[in-house]
């Protein structure tokens, strides 16, 4: 089960609106290498997964992802404060406002709906793994370009943080698929998951 | 930063601290050095969230008091919102 906390997991405090960047930001709330499908893609897989250690990392990842989606949220509604119409008009944000207002609402850069289809859930962990590093290295470089976008200091802050979750995840998904790998029969070296036609538990006589 | 800001710095830097090596021990679950660290820092985590629960209310629900005949689960600022 999940319980909520009443706090963030690192303080997000913007004083200046800038609707301009709340528009590129929302692609990290439901954009296709986004905090809400990186949630419900490790959240999803993790049943699949046949060992403890992935099973806790991918629980965890995607519990701490969901805190993220939750940061990324804070920073567009803070962005977003006390906007004066003129403001929408100027800033290209007048797209996202006619359906929206300044409610959040998971989409991309270009105002294109969250889609399930950006991630897989294959039911084989070393699709799953190897899907999940990229994940991490796709997030990351849409922060790199957020940062290449973000002058305000408040902004940057959040999303320096947000950006370094990136880096230690790939580094904890690239243990577990070790993980999974040292389970292989030593005669296999290629990387591919025989799990499902001979489950390990009936291999390891448990 | 306000006073409920300061402590709630507090227990967000420490509490990070047991997300990071939350992740870490779910791929190292025989390091025993870093599980000690995990240990310090939940001391410390549970100390700064007292603190703050008894001085600015309650950060999960079950913790939540009827303060003046009314639940302070419900009050603001909510965890977006810069008062």
């Amino acid at each position: 089960m999940f319980v909520y906390e009443k706090k963030l997991e690192h303080p997000v405090k913007i004083d200046r609106p800038n609707a301009a960047l709340a528009k590129v930001i929302v692609s990290q709330f439901g954009g296709p290498d986004g905090e809400l499908g990186a949630a419900t893609r490790y959240l999803s897989q993790r049943f699949a997964a046949p060992y403890p250690e992935v099973k806790a990392i991918l629980t965890d990842v995607g519990t701490e992802e969901l805190s993220h989606i939750e940061m990324v949220c804070s920073v567009i509604y803070q962005l977003t404060r006390d906007l004066s119409i003129d403001e929408i008009k100027k800033s290209g944000f007048a797209s996202y406002f006619v359906d929206h207002t300044t409610g959040l609402y998971p989409v991309d850069a270009s105002g294109v709906p969250f889609s399930a289809k950006t991630f897989q859930s294959t039911g084989d962990v070393i699709a799953d793994l190897n899907e999940d590093l990229a994940a991490e290295q796709k997030a990351r470089l849409t922060y790199d370009n957020i940062l290449r976008l973000a002058d305000d200091p408040d902004v940057r802050d959040a999303i320096k943080f947000l950006r370094e979750r990136e880096i230690v995840h790939y580094q904890r998904f690239g243990e577990a698929l070790r993980i999974v790998q040292d389970h292989l029969d030593s005669k296999n070296f290629y990387a591919f998951n025989p799990s499902f036609d001979t489950p390990a538990r009936k291999k390891s006589g448990k | 930063m306000t006073d409920r800001e300061k402590a709630l710095k507090l227990v967000q830097t420490y509490e990070f601290m047991l997300v990071e090596l939350n992740l870490y021990l779910d791929t190292h679950p025989e390091d025993g050095k870093a599980f000690e660290c995990f240990e310090h820092y939940r001391k410390l985590a549970a100390e700064a969230r007292e603190c703050y629960v008894k001085k600015f209310g309650p950060l999960s629900a079950v913790q939540g008091e009827l303060v003046n005949g009314k639940w302070n689960w419900v009050n603001d600022p909510w965890p977006w919102e810069v008062k």
